[in-house]
């Protein structure tokens, strides 16, 4: 099995597994699945530190892009306890 | 195609990666708002937006997929080997290569093999010049031929010369041969006395009997010996090999 293969499927049995524990628990949040998913995207991507340095170009600005929306979710809590809700 | 759909839909990349990110991304958006506005269920549209981000991931996987497929580049390179060894067979060389460090090859990491067979290991002390027959001793007998190897070829993607403990090794030669060439899955560097073992595992790698293996070892061999001898700066020799079942063991002698 290639590096890549191994690097995908790594990801997709971590995402699986997350939706059937959250599910499982009851979780019927869809910012805690995607922060989740955030933050394994990023774990899984640091530790395939071998990847080429191309492909880690790339999947660094999926991470950014990630990071980027992860943070909007903290901002739209933050706002909403300050707002009191 | 041009702008943002070439980036997202290579069209030089007709991969399977290419094939199932299209395929996982386009399920999981269709998926997705199914599920949350009309099925009202949070866990399935979470499994839908995992597939959109494995969709993602794969298109951008194939994106960085090297542009010659590997199965070319092996016959490209036994090609090039086999032209190699007409020639050394035509000159009668049989003596074993020494892999040389840039320093003492002309800025480039390249192989030095004897035209004279000797017992002993070529010493090479002063750089030698970027040229194909070179004098590498003070002796008439201290001709060899310059060459340059598949080590040579994979050096440029190191960011960094390689250290010469163990571990930087380690880290050199897995990023090559498992991150670029993926050819193995695991590395394991040991040094002890001046011989400096490596061990592979998880090796894919079409390992044919060519005659030129007898005096410039395998290509992985050559990988193995051409960034053990720019992270030690001295010259090294492949001592033996031995390949089995997806694993695959290399001496490498260094010469001081």
């Amino acid at each position: 099995m290639t590096l890549y293969n191994r690097y995908l499927l790594t990801l997709a049995v971590a995402f699986t597994a997350t939706a059937t524990v959250l599910a499982a628990y009851g979780q019927d949040r869809l910012d805690a699945y995607f922060t989740a998913y955030v933050i394994e995207y990023l774990v899984v991507t640091l530790l395939y530190v071998y990847l080429d340095p191309r492909a880690r170009r790339l999947l660094d600005i999926m991470g950014y892009v990630l990071f980027g929306g992860f943070m909007v979710i903290v901002a739209l809590k933050v706002v909403e306890i300050l707002r009191g809700g | 195609m041009g702008g943002l759909p070439a980036i997202i839909f290579p069209m030089e990349s007709h991969s399977a990666y290419a094939r199932i990110g299209i395929a996982l991304l386009f399920s999981g958006a269709v998926a997705a708002p199914l599920f949350f506005f009309v099925a009202g269920s949070i866990p399935l549209t979470a499994l839908a937006l995992s597939s959109v981000l494995l969709g993602a991931i794969s298109l951008l996987l194939a994106r960085s997929l090297p542009r010659v497929p590997p199965q070319a580049a092996q016959v490209l390179l036994e090609a090039g080997l086999e032209n190699l060894a007409a020639l050394l067979e035509e000159l009668g060389v049989e003596a074993k290569a020494v892999y040389l460090p840039s320093a003492l090859a002309g800025g480039r990491p390249r192989a030095l093999i004897p035209l004279h067979a000797n017992p002993e290991r070529p010493e090479v002390t002063r750089s030698l010049p970027g040229r194909m027959i070179v004098e590498y001793g003070p002796g008439p007998e201290d001709l060899g031929i310059l060459v340059t190897t598949p080590g040579t070829a994979v050096m440029p993607f190191l960011e960094a010369p390689p250290g010469p403990s163990s571990s930087e090794l380690e880290a050199a030669l897995a990023r090559i041969l498992v991150g670029v060439l993926d050819v193995a899955t695991s590395v394991q560097v040991v040094q002890e006395s001046g011989v400096v073992t490596v061990r592979l595992g998880g090796v894919r790698f079409d390992q044919k009997d060519l005659w030129i293996y007898r005096v410039l070892g395998t290509p992985l061999a050559s990988v193995a010996a051409a960034v053990v001898a720019e992270g030690a700066g001295h010259p090294v020799a492949v001592h033996a090999e031995e390949h089995a079942a997806g694993r695959s063991t290399i001496h490498l002698e260094v010469v001081r």
